[in-house]
């Protein structure tokens, strides 16, 4: 291995869990599968942190295990050191535990209670054969000097620790066998802020110390941008952007991103930045939407050239369609409007034409005219057919009317500068930034 | 009249391990429609402030003394039934963990329009109306089909939607909220901060919001009072505490929060952990983990002091702190100072002390 090949490196790798109903599905060889992780391509380079960030349910833990397989991966490969990991026979798998060690979000759940604190960090001692004795001793009081803890403090339980400390201790156990990497799952995010401090600087002081890669798991993007060398942020099973720490942080963003950091409350009561906003929610990843899975939500989802009209309107427009295609009643679709009579209601289905209309209007934020005439007709035509509740034909109406790239094309991970990779439409070559529009649609 | 005032109040838990003073000779106010926030680590004793202005708090603990005026009658002086009319319906509470709130057993939409029903003297029908435009206004789509869903079937999100719905289905003066978005994703939690500021305003409801994140109070209070160990160690309008903070915890506190654009290469820490209310440190509880801690400090309680004038603080005082700065000095005077950097570029006031190490 030359010292600029990562130390460990994941490739395609996918773990799908089986998630088929009940034996009348089995039966009909109908299967489910939950696509946690999906294609996911890393690598973690000596010496460095990279930072892995994400809503919860993106995937971020299942991708943390399977890179020591604590989990099994479903599909793709694990190499660490240039050697492949994934067929690993279970005592080489022994071994390399030896190399890559995993830190827990929960410092409350994640120690034997049972266990003094001496025992719960001697125990990988033991397990790998390392010390014994008086050295076994004497290495878990420096292990405990290490993370700061008073090696008087051995034969304490860890109910008599707070939650830093625990946490700590966590850190000690996974430092025992005297590792290369440390996957940490969302290490701080159960402490208050100034402990979380306290460990993030033992964190980077102990890399520096041993020269540990880690690659740190995390939903606060300020933590992860604090830490990280480099920081892959993911949705729903995919890596959406990857890039040196800077770069996430500046244009060009992944439109996710730039969301995520939007949304992160700034301790700064006269901060102006705006705010955006994410239709809907994270999508189920057992039935991921098509092309870029972010399409459902992405504020700059990528306009139909077929139609003038604002991104905003676009975004509702989009909206209307894809809430259309879930109904059930006409209620998913419609507003309530401001009784004039406190505890009185319009149902829409009891709505006129008029009324009607603007539930739908208000619901999807849509002015009361579109100003693009066709993309108008098409939007009233499918009011008309929501108030005769006629719903399939509704969303069909409307599945012909409205398209965008973003639905039909799965974006790759265009490189847009070195070591910078964005996994959307908005960098394929084919979408026309000047007139943002997609294809060769003159 | 303010709304709520809350004078002298000292809460305690008789535990096993001894006596806790969760909460010691507290006081503050909160005007009508006016947003408060309460800041400070685990076990500085919010929640407990927040449960006792509720009068929710059960034995092995015990609201020792003091006063909560409400509208100007004592929450503590009030009969059970009274205290009972009052929740839910002046004041209502939203908490961090919405399985608590919501009963899993009725069906959410049930839950609020009884609520309605009870304190509002609605006909149920009116009741079911309110409580689906409710729902609506909370970002719930198929507000009417999901009245009649169970708890568990709303995501996490949405069952903290569905209870900023019922905290304000009666119209309530105030809105006590413990740590209410702690438990979402960044992007569900703007959405939810946003909503509820929002209504707030446009109810003209008050809000006591309890949270440890620097940042959603930035976002949402005017004024705010950082906790620590019990007591109230600065109360100030929201501006002068991000760009003036004048006790040292405080300074602490918005030094360790890592920040976007940040290139500080480590963070500062507030060194050592809360102290066990069991046994307080003497004179200043915080002197074990202040960087300007002196030897007068581990004698003299400091009491809350307009940092003006120099006066005790009443209830009245813009900005008040505690640390003996502010009464008979400190012979070597706070050292930090705040960067202000401005809002235009994103990192604002940062936080670098003089003489504070790792
Ligand atoms: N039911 C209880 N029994 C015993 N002690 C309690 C109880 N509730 C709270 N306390 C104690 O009161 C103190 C303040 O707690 P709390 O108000 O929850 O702090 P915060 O909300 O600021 O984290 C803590 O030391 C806590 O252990
Ligand atoms: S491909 Fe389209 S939907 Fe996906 S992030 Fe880019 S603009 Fe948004
Ligand atoms: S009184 Fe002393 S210990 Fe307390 S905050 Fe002020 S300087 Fe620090
Ligand atoms: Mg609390």
């Amino acid at each position: 291995m030359s010292s600029a090949d990562p130390i460990l490196r994941v490739e395609g790798l996918e773990k799908y869990y089986d998630s088929t109903g009940g034996f009348i599905d089995k039966l009909l060889g109908r299967s489910q599968w939950v696509k946690a992780v999906d294609g996911v391509d890393l690598e973690l380079r000596e010496g460095e942190t990279l930072g892995v960030v994400g809503e919860s349910g993106c995937g971020k833990t299942t991708l943390g295990r399977s890179m020591l397989r604590l989990i099994e991966p479903t599909g793709g490969s694990v190499y660490y050191k240039g050697e492949d990991i994934t067929d690993l026979s279970s005592s080489d798998l022994r071994n390399l535990r030896k190399d890559i060690q995993y830190i827990f979000q929960d410092p409350f759940s994640s120690l034997n209670p049972r266990l003094t604190v001496g025992d719960i960090i001697g125990e990988p001692l033991d397990i790998h054969d390392i010390a014994s004795g008086e050295e076994r001793k004497e290495r878990i009081y420096e292990l405990l000097e290490t993370v700061g803890l008073n090696p008087s403090h051995a034969n304490r339980y860890p109910h008599e620790f707070s939650g830093g400390q625990r946490q700590r201790i966590g850190i000690a156990r996974a430092l025992a066998v005297d590792p290369e990497v440390i996957v940490c799952d969302e290490p701080v995010s159960a402490l208050d802020v100034s402990v979380q401090a306290q460990i993030l600087n033992l964190m980077e002081n102990l890399q520096e110390e041993f020269g540990l890669s880690y690659v740190f798991i995390a939903h606060d993007l300020s933590v992860v941008e604090h830490i990280s060398d480099r920081i892959a942020v993911m949705y729903l099973g995919e890596v959406a952007e990857i890039a040196p720490t800077e770069e996430v942080f500046e244009p060009p963003y992944h439109p996710y991103s730039e969301a995520l950091l939007s949304a992160i409350p700034e301790p700064d009561p006269l901060w102006e930045g705006e705010q955006i906003f994410l239709s809907g929610t994270v999508p189920s990843p057992l039935n991921p939407p098509s092309g870029c899975r972010f399409h459902t939500r992405c504020p700059k989802v990528i306009r139909d050239a077929d139609y003038d009209l604002s991104q905003e309107t676009w975004r509702s427009v989009m909206d209307m369609k894809l809430r259309t295609r879930e109904a059930d009643s006409v209620g998913s679709v419609t507003a309530e409007l401001e009784g004039e009579v406190t505890g009185s209601r319009t149902s829409p289905t009891d709505a006129s034409r008029e009324q009607f209309g603007e539930m739908v209007r208000t619901e999807f934020d849509l002015p009361e005219r579109l100003p693009d005439d066709d993309a108008e007709a098409a939007v009233s035509e499918a009011i008309d057919l929501l108030r005769d509740e006629e719903l399939s034909e509704a969303a069909t109406s409307l599945e012909d009317a409205f398209t965008s790239p973003c639905s039909t094309h799965e974006p790759d991970a265009y490189e847009v500068s070195e070591n910078h990779h964005i996994s959307c439409l908005r960098f394929d070559d084919r979408f026309d930034s000047e007139r943002e529009l997609f294809g060769n649609a003159a | 009249m303010a709304l709520l005032e809350v004078k002298d109040l000292t809460v305690r838990f008789y535990t096993q391990e001894g006596v806790v003073t969760a909460v010691d000779d507290l006081s503050y106010r909160i005007e009508k429609g006016e947003k408060f926030g309460v800041v400070g680590e685990s076990g500085a004793g919010k929640s407990v402030t927040a449960l006792s202005v509720l009068r929710l708090i059960d034995s092995p603990g015990r609201i020792e003394s003091g006063e909560i005026l409400f509208k100007g009658q004592d929450l503590l002086e009030m009969s059970e039934s009274e205290i009972r009319s009052i929740r839910g319906n002046e004041i209502s509470m939203i908490f961090q963990d919405a399985q608590t709130a919501l009963n899993p057993v009725y069906t959410v939409g049930g839950q609020i329009a009884e609520a309605i029903e009870h304190h509002l003297d609605y006909s149920s029908k009116e009741a079911k109306a309110r409580t689906i435009q409710l729902l609506d206004r909370v970002g719930i789509p198929e507000a009417e089909e999901r009245f009649s869903d169970y708890p568990h079937e709303f995501s996490g999100g949405m069952q903290q939607r569905a209870i900023i719905a019922m905290a304000l289905s009666c119209d309530p003066d105030l809105i006590v909220a413990d740590e209410p978005t702690t438990a979402l994703d960044v992007t569900i939690e703007a959405q939810i901060l946003d909503e509820l500021r929002e209504l707030a305003d446009e109810f003209d409801t008050a809000i006591q919001l309890i949270t440890h994140d620097l940042g959603v109070i930035a976002e949402v209070c005017d004024r705010v009072m950082v906790m620590y160990a019990g007591k109230p160690v600065e109360k100030a309008p929201v501006e002068e505490l991000y760009y003036d903070p004048k006790h040292p915890y405080t300074v602490g506190l918005m030094s360790s929060i890592p920040r976007v654009n940040d290139k500080r290469d480590r963070l500062q820490t507030i060194p050592g952990v809360m102290p066990d209310l069991v046994e307080l440190p003497s004179g200043c509880s915080f002197h074990p983990r202040c960087p300007f801690a002196e030897e007068k400090c581990t004698r003299t309680e400091p009491p809350l002091t307009d940092v003006d004038s120099g006066e005790e603080a009443t209830l009245g005082t813009e900005h008040s702190a505690a640390c003996l700065e502010y009464t008979e000095g400190l012979s070597q005077g706070l050292t930090y100072s705040v960067e202000t950097t401005g809002p235009a570029d994103g990192a604002a006031a940062q936080y670098v002390d003089g003489d504070r190490d790792e």
